[in-house]
């Protein structure tokens, strides 16, 4: 075909346009990880009575920022021109806070404490859950991140990941009744890694436009 | 044409096509086409292979047409352009099974300053200022004064206080480090 013949092509209709911001697509992923989660599981105790403690807010607003900065760092990396690194730096701020409450908590909390934390709140269904999700978020967010030209494949695979991991477990977060930071360091921040890790691995020949 | 009358001309087509105007996406595509056709023409006769600067052409223009979405209208269109027809060229090479590499022996070449008649310098001088922000400071601008703007080692080292020795050493880390960042690609490292 000749290229003249390819642009008269081209121009019988206006380039395609994506129907939705990412930010909407996390809301939805985060929205059907929240029923899903209220179906199975149900929400925490306190949610019955109306009081909940400042460490669920704490630990809400933590996820909510997260899943800001890592939806963002996505709408970047899915264009193909250079990005820029402050969604990076931002959430590695971020994680340096989670760092710093950790070992905070660890120092203020005894081994039986911190025992009791992760056996009473059955961390086998936290990291069921966060995977689970996570690994449905992911494929959705890549489906989407096709229409999209990213610079760098890997990288955008990998935030795609993790947005996608940090939305489910947003939604999880509702019924599990642990807030402490050792808890969501691992029993969050392990599922979301590995999220991260494979999308970066499998998702990038997925994404190559 | 300028490089600046190209770029407002262009991005100003992009805007009427985004408001769903086709005789503008028609002429934008039209105005791409000797630029695409003299880029992919110039990059592939590095490889012997400018008789396939065509197909690079038409896969550029079909990516333009899907992606064209993911352009930001606060950025520079041509540098969007570069990057889509850049992607295009190295997707063409790998099918091709073509490696490419860059001496690192001639460092001077790593940095060669834009030339100001070529309608891509200011695209090379915002990509170049990107990679230079990626070292930590005063790398930047130290690489920046020693290979693009031709400073000689004494002078460097008396502008940001540093002795000539260390300023050689910044200087080798710094073109390692992007030599490294540039050959993350797999199959391309040019």
């Amino acid at each position: 075909m000749k290229t003249d013949e390819l642009i008269s092509l081209l121009t019988k209709a206006v380039p395609p346009r994506p129907i939705m911001p990412f930010s909407m697509l996390g809301i939805l992923v985060m929205t059907a990880s929240l029923v899903l989660t209220i179906s199975a599981l149900g929400l925490r105790p306190e949610f019955a009575v109306g009081i909940l403690p400042y460490s669920f807010y704490f630990k809400t607003a933590f996820f909510v920022v997260c899943a800001l900065i890592t939806l963002v760092a996505l709408r970047y990396a899915a264009r193909p021109v250079v990005t820029p690194l402050w969604p990076q730096r931002a959430f590695l701020v971020l994680l340096a806070g989670l760092f710093i409450a950790v070992l905070y908590e660890l120092s203020q909390s005894s081994l039986e404490t911190l025992h009791e934390t992760f056996m009473l709140n059955r961390v086998e269904v936290c990291l069921l859950s966060v995977t689970v999700y996570g690994a449905l978020g992911a494929m959705v967010f890549g489906f989407y991140l096709r229409r999209f030209a990213p610079a760098d494949p890997a990288r955008a695979a990998g935030w795609m990941g993790l947005a996608a991991a940090v939305c489910g477990a947003l939604g999880y977060s509702v019924h599990c009744q642990s807030d402490s930071a050792l808890f969501i360091l691992l029993a969050y921040g392990g599922p979301c890694l590995m999220i991260t890790l494979m999308s970066r691995l499998f998702g990038e020949r997925f994404l190559r436009w | 044409m300028k490089n600046s009358d190209l770029e407002a001309e262009l991005k100003g087509l992009v805007m009427q096509t985004r408001s769903g105007n086709q005789q503008s996406y028609e002429l934008l595509l039209a105005r791409l086409t000797p630029f695409l056709r003299k880029a992919a023409g110039a990059q592939l006769s590095r490889f012997g292979r400018a008789q396939d600067a065509e197909d690079v052409v038409q896969e550029s223009l079909i990516a333009i047409h899907l992606k064209l979405h993911t352009y930001d209208a606060s950025q520079p269109f041509l540098a969007w352009i570069r990057a889509v027809t850049t992607h295009k060229m190295i997707d063409f090479l790998r099918r091709a099974r073509i490696r490419a590499t860059v001496s690192l022996d001639d460092e001077n070449s790593f940095f060669e300053p834009a030339d100001p008649t070529n309608p891509e310098a200011a695209i090379i001088a915002r990509d170049l200022d990107i990679l230079l922000k990626t070292l930590k400071p005063p790398a930047g601008d130290v690489v920046y004064a020693l290979k693009v703007e031709g400073a000689s080692v004494a002078d460097v080292a008396k502008k940001f206080s540093l002795s000539e020795s260390n300023v050689k050493v910044i200087v080798h880390r710094a073109l390692e480090k992007l030599s490294r960042m540039v050959a993350s690609k797999p199959e391309v490292t040019a």
